[in-house]
């Protein structure tokens, strides 16, 4: 939605008409379509493709502006390419899926990279679709939005309920690596972090408190993370919260841990970027319960 | 002994080291020690065995080298002295490195069994090496100082 702007001047009535987008009434039945694409050529190429009369759209040039434009804007699907400067598609989908406001926002990815390891890792950072940046991919954009708008099980009024995560569970004996994992999650907006020494410790916070993600440790004393999690999985009351072990085990160990539901693992040593990774995973999935 | 089984120790160190504490680690070259006491102020030793080999492999850090690292990992402003917390992460630190280690063999088609690790605070401290093995040392460089891996590899009789 738009409106007119008069200005006038004291020499004489100048009238200038400037649009200005409405930030203050935001339109209830258009929905609003952002696209991050350095290329003005592509930017068109994807609005034509996408054109109809009950979208609105909005273009930037790189993830920057596109988080501000996230911010003022609310954008209701994202549609970002992988190429785009300093940060990448990658990078700002991962950004956007720690906003605790904007986590469930639907995001394209789309790039003329090798499709395989492309898409792998789109779905790795949380987008929802991934298309390639050619003709045949920006053409199944329409489909996509409509899949994303009107699909049964992912209609943007749901997505925007996803709740993210809120309450973490942190379960290892040393106090260095909990240290080191609390700072992470506290750096990426996650403020309440639970510890516990031992499985025993974790199986009590998990009884009393509401959790939406567990990261545990393989080897304590008293009761190690395996048997945690086996005793975890065994209660249907806490058979859907997302776990995660981080361990310096061989993955061939971890491997069978996973059938026991461990979700996924996180091998030691691991820097910050695979724990927020990790995290981002979650937030989708946590989401989903 | 083969380098095959010191190689992945040495990956895992300086991996870990890197990655966990952001800190450049280069090697230096190897030499045989010839005393058996710690060599720094934290040592953590980890006991492994294999059906072929048994032995110890130690790490040990220089003051300035822990609490950096240690700083470096919590993101924390460093420490002045040795404390709980620094033991804590040489355990965690050597339990990361064999482990790493460990993982290297395992890909290697040598499985190993390790023992949790043990940590030794004190400069100087004697250690139980085996009587008659080698025990090769293996300084790494880091800007802020300089920690050793000791291994005392020998083949099961």
């Amino acid at each position: 939605m738009w409106y007119i702007v008069f200005i006038e001047s004291k020499k004489n009535l100048l009238l200038q008409y400037l649009f200005i987008p409405d930030r203050t009434m935001p339109s209830k039945n258009l929905k609003k379509i952002l696209f991050v694409e350095p290329s003005k050529v592509i930017q068109k190429k994807l609005a034509l493709s996408v054109a109809n009369e009950s979208f609105e759209f909005r273009a930037v040039k790189n993830a920057d502006q596109a988080l501000v434009e996230i911010i003022r804007w609310h954008p209701d699907i994202l549609i970002s390419s992988i190429e785009v400067g300093n940060i990448s598609g990658f990078d700002l989908c991962l950004i956007i899926r720690m906003m605790p406001d904007f986590a469930g926002m639907p995001i394209i990815l789309f790039s003329s990279s090798d499709p395989q390891n492309t898409s792998r890792k789109a779905e790795d950072v949380g987008a929802d679709y991934y298309v390639q940046k050619d003709e045949k991919g920006i053409a199944s954009l329409n489909r996509i939005i409509t899949d994303i708008l009107h699909g049964p099980q992912a209609s943007v009024q749901s997505s925007y309920e996803k709740r993210p995560i809120r309450t973490v569970l942190l379960v290892d004996d040393s106090v260095t690596m909990r240290k080191i994992i609390r700072n992470i999650l506290i750096g990426i907006g996650i403020t309440r972090v639970l510890e516990a020494n031992d499985g025993m410790e974790g199986l009590q916070l998990i009884k009393t408190e509401a959790i939406d993600l567990v990261i545990s440790d393989w080897s304590m004393p008293r009761m190690n993370g395996l048997e945690m999690i086996k005793k975890i999985r065994t209660n249907s009351q806490f058979d859907t919260i997302p776990i995660v072990m981080v361990t310096a085990e061989v993955e061939e160990e971890i491997e069978k841990a996973m059938h026991l539901g461990v979700d996924d693992y996180l091998r030691k040593p691991f820097n910050l970027l695979d724990m927020k990774k990790m995290i981002a995973k979650f937030t989708e999935c946590a989401t989903e319960q | 002994m083969k380098a095959e089984y010191l190689n992945p120790f040495l990956h895992a160190a300086k991996s870990v080291i890197e990655t966990m504490a952001h800190l450049p680690v280069r090697v230096k070259a190897l030499s045989l020690k010839e005393n058996k006491t710690t060599y720094g102020v934290i040592t953590g030793i980890i006991g492994l065995a294999s059906e072929t080999i048994t032995g110890t492999m130690v790490i040990s850090f220089s003051e300035p080298c822990i609490l950096q690292i240690v700083a470096n990992m919590t993101g924390e402003p460093g420490k002045t002295r040795i404390d709980a917390e620094v033991v804590d992460a040489v355990g965690e630190l050597t339990n990361m490195i064999s482990g790493g280690a460990k993982n290297q063999l395992a890909k290697m088609k040598m499985k190993f069994d390790l023992s949790l690790p043990t940590t030794i605070v004190g400069k100087n401290i004697a250690i139980g090496y085996r009587a008659n093995t080698p025990i090769i040392v293996i300084p790494f460089m880091t800007a802020s100082g300089e920690f050793v891996v000791e291994a005392n590899l020998a083949l099961r009789a």
